[in-house]
This record gives structure tokens, C-alpha cells and sequence, in this order.
């Protein structure tokens, strides 16, 4: 199955990474549940994982992660390093895991959610800031991967249009 | 797996730019990346930001008309108290001037100019309060500036780039301000807490503070002007072993929706060295 997987021009991956970051920085930041904000980006790669070619949803994490990170006040590195661990371990259990089961798609967010929060927070904490554990872990780390987790799946619906529509463009096999 | 050439080299491409600004980064030598995509991508940020509604704007098409009569009776009631407490201020400002000429009162509370700014976006990463506005250094910012809003501090800025800023909000947990008490004048230090929170930490034990009670910078250590509105106390955490009291505040600025802010671009932080030594 993971051969059949369509791969998508690597530089509209970069595009499309570009336009995630800044919709995230400008718009999506605003949006703030139980203290926890949706990260499209992350759900994004975990969608592109799932549906797509691993190294594709991990080009677009880069690209995305780039640009986080030059428009953050976290350590150059600290959004790039997260989105490729998530994107890594998305592919990993997509691909030896979880073919085909559903449920595991939300599993995958959840746990690429909490991944993708460690390493940042690590970065923060390495780089010099000041870091709350507790408050961070009960005010914003755990409302994030509820939210993302429960948001995913928007994306897995986006997810399964354009597989279906790419599938049916495709010519009959007889 | 098999990986696609395409993808493969873009991915190297990208982690030896990412390296290569990280070192330049670690070595404090002014990079010339940050500006330019910085440059880039500040209007891209302003538009994304100028076609979407605000979280104000998409609650508030679900309002019902009663809930929109019942708002506007409070705004009127509010507009009628504040009417009132105008011309009790306008007769106190007579008077104030009235002993000030008696007195021969030294005016040297300086005026600030003010630089406003709209907020194009916030720091992605989201353990980070840390908002971007498009002012940057060709319109005169610089590192440290305080930034604020009608209702009081917001911040400082923290990273200047040519068309676009970071400002460091007061909400952040890297931040400190030196706080004073209105009514009791205890000082104390205002830190950031996650979840939009302040804690006013180091009040000395013996002084009485309440709930309601609102905290504006100290001045002390030239970072902030003096006398601008930081907050209001809403819990008061106070133990006989402990030797200090600790406050939690709302800040007075709804930090989470604001759409524009203003810069004091002519703080300087020896004007209140200067003055405390007159």
C-alpha cells in the first residue's frame, strides 16, 4: 500500500509549508481552547504521513518549521527538530503499525502532539527561558493534544477527499 | 523505504540553511536570513491576518438580538457613570493645577512619544507569549522599547527586524516587572505565568494588600516608564513562615485579542536615573 501512496511536486510541499507557518502565526495563533491552541501545521504533516509519502509530509514539516522558527523567539532549530521527530514517528508507526486501522490515525496525532511539545520545551529550557513545568503540562501542553487530537479529524476528512478524488482519477486497471 | 531524489535533496538543502543559521545565531553575528525572510513574510502575515475575523468577530455572529439590547443598556449605564467621574476629574485637574502654580511645582513627568503599531501575528510557538507588530527599525524601533495600550503595559520589544518586531509580552514567563501597589505602595516583582496570568512575587509580609487592588511599574531598574497600569490583584496568597506574600493578577490589557499597540519610542532608561537623582 505504501508503494501506491501518489507523491506531490517537492517544491509545492515548500509552498504549502510556507503558507501553514504563516496562517499559524497570524491567524490559527488567535484561536485558543482550554488554554491550548490547534497546531495545523503538526496535523498537517500527520495527515500527509497517513495518506501520503513519509518523506513528503516530512519536507513540508521543514519547511514549515523554517519559517516557525524564524518568525519565534524559541532557539533556531526548535520547530524544525519537532515537526521532523513528529513527522519520523508519525511515518514509523504508519508504517509498521497502523495500515489501514483508522483509530491509530488519532493515536498518531496524540502522540506526535506530545513529541513535537517535549522537544520545544526542551529547546525553550536548553536556550535560556524560563520554563513552568507544571503549569505548562496541565495549562497548555495537555489542552494541545486534546484539541489537535479531536481537531485531526477535519484533516482526516480533507485526507480521505483527495485520496478518493485522486483514486478516481486515475485510470481503470482493464 | 524507498525515498524520492527531489524530496531527499530539498530536505539537505533545508537542514544545512537551518544549521548554518543556527551557528550564526549562536555566534551573536547579525544575520542577514532573519532580515530577509522576515522581510518576506511580515506582509504575508498582514494580509492572512487582514482577510480572517478575529475570535471577537466569529463570536459575535452567533449573538442574539436581546443579548445585543441587554449590552447596550450596560454600555449606556457605563457611558453615564464615566460622564460623571469626567467632570469630577476635569474639577480635580483645576484644583491639582490651581496648587501646582501655588506651589511652583516642577513639572517632571516626561511625555513620551508614542508610535502605534498592528499586531500581524503571534509566536508560533505557543509556550512563548510573544506577539509581532509591523513597525521594525526603518520606523525607529529598537531592542528594549516598552510597548503598551490604552489600558495599560503590554511589553517590550525584544527582536527588531527592518519591516516587522517581536515584542516580549509582560504575560511570558521570562518576563519580570518591578510592580507597586496603588493603594498600599508595597513593591514586588511581576512575573509572566502560563495561561495569561501575572504573579506579583516578593511583597513583604507586614504590607496589606487586597483583592481589587491594582499594581503599576515601580520604575526601578529604568526598564519600564513609571506609573503605567499593570494589572489588578485577584487572589491574595499570604503564610506566616513564609517572610514574603504573593499576589495573582490580571493583566489590564486583554492580551489575547489585541489588534494594535503603541511603541514609546522615546523611553530612555536614564531619564528616571536622572530624575531620581533631582
Amino acid at each position: 500500500m505504501m508503494e501506491d501512496r501518489a507523491s506531490v511536486n517537492p517544491l509545492l510541499c515548500l509552498l504549502l509549508g510556507v503558507i501553514a507557518a504563516v496562517l499559524q502565526s497570524s491567524w490559527v495563533s488567535r484561536v485558543s481552547i482550554l488554554g491550548g491552541v490547534p497546531n495545523v501545521i503538526l496535523m498537517t504533516v500527520c495527515v500527509w504521513v497517513w495518506f501520503g509519502r513519509s518523506e513528503d509530509g516530512l519536507l513540508f514539516g521543514l519547511s514549515a518549521g523554517f519559517i516557525c522558527d524564524a518568525l519565534s523567539a524559541a532557539p533556531f532549530g526548535a520547530c524544525m527538530t519537532a515537526f521532523a521527530a513528529a513527522a519520523l514517528l508519525a511515518g514509523i508507526i504508519d508504517h509498521n503499525v497502523s495500515d489501514g486501522f483508522t483509530a491509530a490515525f488519532f493515536g498518531i496525532v496524540g502522540l506526535a502532539t506530545v513529541l513535537y511539545e517535549i522537544i520545544i520545551v526542551i529547546w525553550l529550557w536548553a536556550g535560556g527561558h524560563t520554563v513552568l513545568w507544571g503549569d505548562l503540562i496541565l495549562n497548555y501542553i495537555i489542552p494541545s493534544v486534546i484539541i489537535n487530537t479531536l481537531g485531526a479529524g477535519l484533516f482526516y476528512l480533507i485526507g480521505t477527499f483527495i485520496t478518493l478524488r485522486k483514486q478516481a482519477q486515475k485510470p481503470g486497471i482493464l | 523505504m524507498k525515498w524520492k531524489r527531489g524530496p531527499a535533496i530539498l530536505i539537505i538543502i533545508l537542514c544545512l540553511l537551518a544549521f548554518s543559521w543556527f551557528i550564526l545565531d549562536q555566534l551573536g553575528i547579525s544575520n542577514p536570513l532573519s532580515d530577509l525572510v522576515s522581510t518576506i513574510i511580515a506582509p504575508l502575515q498582514y494580509s492572512a491576518n487582514a482577510i480572517s475575523p478575529t475570535p471577537g468577530e466569529i463570536s459575535g455572529a452567533f449573538v442574539s438580538e436581546e443579548s445585543l439590547r441587554e449590552q447596550l443598556r450596560a454600555a449606556e449605564d457605563e457611558i453615564a457613570q464615566l460622564r460623571a467621574q469626567i467632570i469630577l476629574l476635569q474639577e480635580a485637574e483645576l484644583e491639582n493645577e490651581s496648587l501646582r502654580e501655588q506651589l511652583d511645582y516642577k513639572n517632571t513627568s516626561p511625555s513620551y512619544t508614542l508610535l502605534s503599531a498592528e499586531v500581524i501575528g503571534k509566536d508560533p510557538v505557543g509556550e512563548l507569549d510573544y506577539l509581532i507588530i509591523d513597525r521594525g527599525s526603518q520606523d525607529g524601533l529598537q531592542v528594549g522599547m516598552p510597548v503598551v495600550a490604552p489600558e495599560g503595559l503590554i511589553g517590550r520589544v525584544s527582536q527588531v527586524a527592518q519591516a516587522s518586531s517581536r515584542i516580549m509580552l509582560i504575560t511570558d514567563p521570562s518576563s519580570s516587572v518591578t510592580g507597586i501597589v496603588q493603594s498600599s505602595r508595597s513593591s514586588g516583582l511581576v512575573e509572566g505565568e502560563t495561561g495569561h496570568y501575572l504573579v506579583m512575587r516578593y511583597i513583604p509580609q507586614e504590607d496589606t494588600i487586597t483583592e481589587g487592588d491594582v499594581v503599576l511599574t515601580s520604575g526601578l531598574g529604568s526598564v519600564f516608564p513609571k506609573g503605567l497600569v499593570i494589572g489588578q490583584i485577584i487572589e491574595v496568597s499570604r503564610q506566616d513562615i513564609d517572610m514574603f506574600q504573593t499576589a495573582t493578577l490580571v493583566p489590564s490589557v486583554n492580551l489575547f485579542d489585541l489588534e494594535s499597540v503603541m511603541v514609546i519610542t522615546n523611553f530612555d532608561s536614564t531619564m528616571l536615573d536622572e530624575l531620581e537623582e533631582e
